[in-house]
């Protein structure tokens, strides 16, 4: 029997009908108080994760997602129908939301100081993000940064780190009391995790910060602390690489990042060191006058 | 067209197609090139990319400018 649910976060609100245990349990840790019954709110978007009928509820069976009463996607199996809702989340509003300029990209604060992190899969952001988050610094997102159109300010959008492969085992040895997911398996990512940011996060999750500086991570094993100063134009182009609704909002967006760069400190950096680069990232951005 | 201030270049926004250029020169090396003041050599990407901004309309030499207008 489903049941309709209610996730509370800024500044979005989605309503999640679902029947399936696996689901309900997932979004109560990684949620917690902000994830409830819904009784009479009312929802920005309204999705819904169901088993297949059928033939396919007893043969391989599978998890359904469903936005506005679309279905966006094939359904995946059953097993992965707790990451198939947060991919279906940010799915949603990437491809809906206007009204801020929305970049792929982890975003973290000190204060009210706020880096960028745009990097493509396999760079090790979300681990980077995972140890900043549990290291003094305040998560705004882990996938998505929303920025005020035509200013440098950030509006955070919480919501769980999504980790793979390796770096489950190496987030579950950092952060032992971490309220992780479950692991889908097989995944095209590989396996997946979702992992809770602190409540320090969580609590923080209306206060907007400005960005203060650009920084694309690279993960390289046997590689100590290389930095690069990119310039302005360089950064940009990267910006708009990462850009969901660059198209969409289009000179809005150009003079958002073109103002944006103008104003940060922009790097890529190579690192096998977490505690190194949130040392930089101190000492060269957040304390930089 | 956003010339920045570091001057690693500038970036050019085509508003009809929304495609978004760059080109590593700043805006006055720029107005030297269509205004004739400087010759580039036709195989760098500098060169490639001011003739791709002309060929989608986005930059125009100056002795093709409508006079008129």
């Amino acid at each position: 029997m489903s049941d309709n649910y209610f996730i509370d976060l800024h500044p979005f609100s989605f309503s999640v009908n679902t029947a399936l245990p696996q689901v309900i349990q997932n979004l109560s840790t990684i949620y917690g108080s902000r994830f409830r019954k819904l009784s009479t709110e009312v929802a920005d978007y309204e999705l819904s994760v169901q088993k297949s009928s059928g033939i396919r509820s007893f043969i391989k069976p599978q998890a359904r997602f469903f936005c506005d009463q679309q279905e966006p996607f094939k359904p995946l199996s059953f097993q992965k129908a707790y990451a198939f809702l947060e991919w279906g989340m940010n799915w949603t509003v990437a491809g809906n939301e206007v009204q801020h300029v929305i970049i792929h990209s982890a975003v973290l604060a000190k204060g009210n100081k706020a880096i960028l992190f745009p990097a493509p899969p396999g760079s090790g952001k979300s681990t980077l993000t995972a140890y900043l988050a549990h290291n003094g610094w305040r998560l705004l997102s882990d996938e998505m940064a929303l920025i005020i159109p035509n200013t440098q300010t950030v509006v955070p959008f919480v919501r769980p780190i999504c980790l793979k492969n390796q770096s489950i085992d190496i987030a579950k040895t950092l952060f032992p009391d971490g309220k992780f997911s479950d692991i889908a398996k097989d995944t095209h990512k590989g396996d997946v995790i979702h992992l809770s940011p602190p409540e320090s996060s969580w609590e923080n999750q209306t206060n907007t910060a400005e960005l203060v500086g650009v920084v694309f991570p690279n993960y390289r094993a046997n590689q100590d602390l290389q930095i690069y100063q990119l310039d302005k134009t360089q950064a940009f182009m990267q910006l708009v690489d990462n850009a969901f609704n660059y198209s969409v909002l289009r000179e809005t967006a150009f003079s958002t990042l073109t103002n944006v760069i103008e104003n940060v400190q922009t790097f890529e950096i190579f690192h096998n060191d977490l505690a190194q680069v949130a040392a930089f990232l101190e000492q060269e951005i957040i304390d930089f006058e | 067209m956003h010339s920045f201030s570091d001057q690693s270049g500038c970036v050019f926004l085509d508003v009809h197609s929304g495609e978004t250029l760059s080109v590593l020169m700043s805006e006055a090396d720029i107005l030297k090139v269509l205004s004739g003041e400087i010759i580039l050599d036709k195989k760098t990407t500098q060169n490639i990319a001011i003739r791709s901004l002309i060929q989608k309309n986005i930059l125009l030499p100056l002795d093709c400018k409508n006079t008129d207008v």
